[in-house]
């Protein structure tokens, strides 16, 4: 397996610093800065450049783990960051003013990664919001990109085995992809 | 809410802390005349002040700061060097100029044309910092 490079995207306060957090088995570099939006995010420190975690495959492979800034002021990271990822893991929080909406606003953000790479979408914080959101999330996924089946997961970004089983399932479908695209050309 | 319980005010929206800022930006320009721009912003990417020759600062500029002082801290940090003091950006046109406000989740980024002497951008920059943190610090 080559190595792997996963952007984990998604709106202020989704789980994306969390995830690479709970994920990674280096010390995750992290650009944190005290939070004054309060009212997008209610907690204390905000990402404004980007997160940083690996995971060790066999002897010397790697997946490298991405986080972005979620506030789309920073959407100069999102290019910048998107160029080199292969796999696109795609959180959104259930409690999030409307969790639909934003997934059609993430897919249109990340639409080039999305097309070429692995994506899967994860709902986190899922005890927190409205019950159906999955499901929501899941007919909203499958209308924005009718010809991929998306897997869409409910996971706690703070859990270590759900995460993993949720990057799991990321890789496969970037391995799938590189595999289409190469009998493609 | 109790009754000893603060309302904390974020920088950018602190008119204590804007006051403070706009004059010190504007004593900036009086000692550099060669300053294309400059802007106080929050830590996480909001402007609190800014003061431009002739709208020569990208309205992102804030964000895109924020991100890479948060980046030279990170590196910084990594290395073991401790706190970062400044971020110098040297272009063919011009330089840009980053640095924390000591003690406070305010950084300063200046935007230099070639005429300037680099020496006199840290320099001049860093008085500005030390008398805005200096200020914001009597002002609590
Ligand atoms: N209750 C609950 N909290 C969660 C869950 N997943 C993540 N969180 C919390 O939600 C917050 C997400 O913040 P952060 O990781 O900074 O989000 P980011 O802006 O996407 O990087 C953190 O406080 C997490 O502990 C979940 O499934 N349930
Ligand atoms: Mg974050």
């Amino acid at each position: 397996m080559p190595e792997h490079v996963i952007l984990f995207a998604g709106p202020m306060g989704a789980g994306k610093t969390t995830a690479i957090r709970t994920l990674s088995e280096i010390d995750v570099v992290s650009t944190e800065a005290a939070n004054t939006d309060r009212l997008q995010a209610d907690k204390d420190t905000t990402t404004v450049a980007l997160d940083y975690g690996e995971i060790a495959v066999g002897l010397d492979d790697k997946i490298r783990l991405y986080g972005v800034p979620g506030q789309s002021r920073f959407d100069f990271m999102w290019t910048i960051l998107q160029q080199r990822a292969m796999g696109l893991m795609l959180l959104i929080h259930a409690d999030a003013p409307n969790p639909v909406v934003a997934v059609g606003d993430q897919l249109g953000a990340f639409l080039d990664l999305a097309n070429r790479g692995g994506l899967v979408i994860g709902i986190t914080r899922s005890e927190l919001g409205p019950r159906d959101v999955v499901d929501r999330v899941r007919t909203v996924a499958s209308a924005l990109l009718p010809e991929r089946s998306i897997p869409v997961f409910a996971v706690d970004a703070r859990d270590y085995e759900q995460m993993r089983t949720m990057l799991m399932a990321l890789i496969s479908d970037v391995e799938e992809r590189a595999e289409m695209m190469r009998a493609s050309r | 809410m109790s009754e000893t319980e603060t309302e904390v005010v974020a920088a950018h929206r602190d008119p204590v802390v804007i006051d403070a800022s706009i004059r010190a930006l504007a004593g900036l320009r009086e000692l550099l005349p060669s300053l294309v721009g400059a802007l106080l912003l929050t830590d996480d990417g909001f402007e609190i002040a800014r003061a431009t020759q002739h709208g020569g600062t990208d309205e992102r500029l804030a964000s895109m700061a924020s991100s890479l002082q948060a980046l030279g801290e990170a590196i910084a940090r990594e290395l073991g060097l401790g706190d970062s003091e400044y971020a110098l950006i040297e272009a063919h046109h011009g330089r840009v100029l980053l640095r924390r406000i000591a003690n406070q989740p305010i950084i300063l980024a200046g935007v230099f044309d070639d005429d300037e002497t680099v020496g006199k951008a840290i320099s001049v920059s860093r008085k500005l910092a030390d008398e805005l943190s200096a200020e914001l610090a009597s002002a609590r």
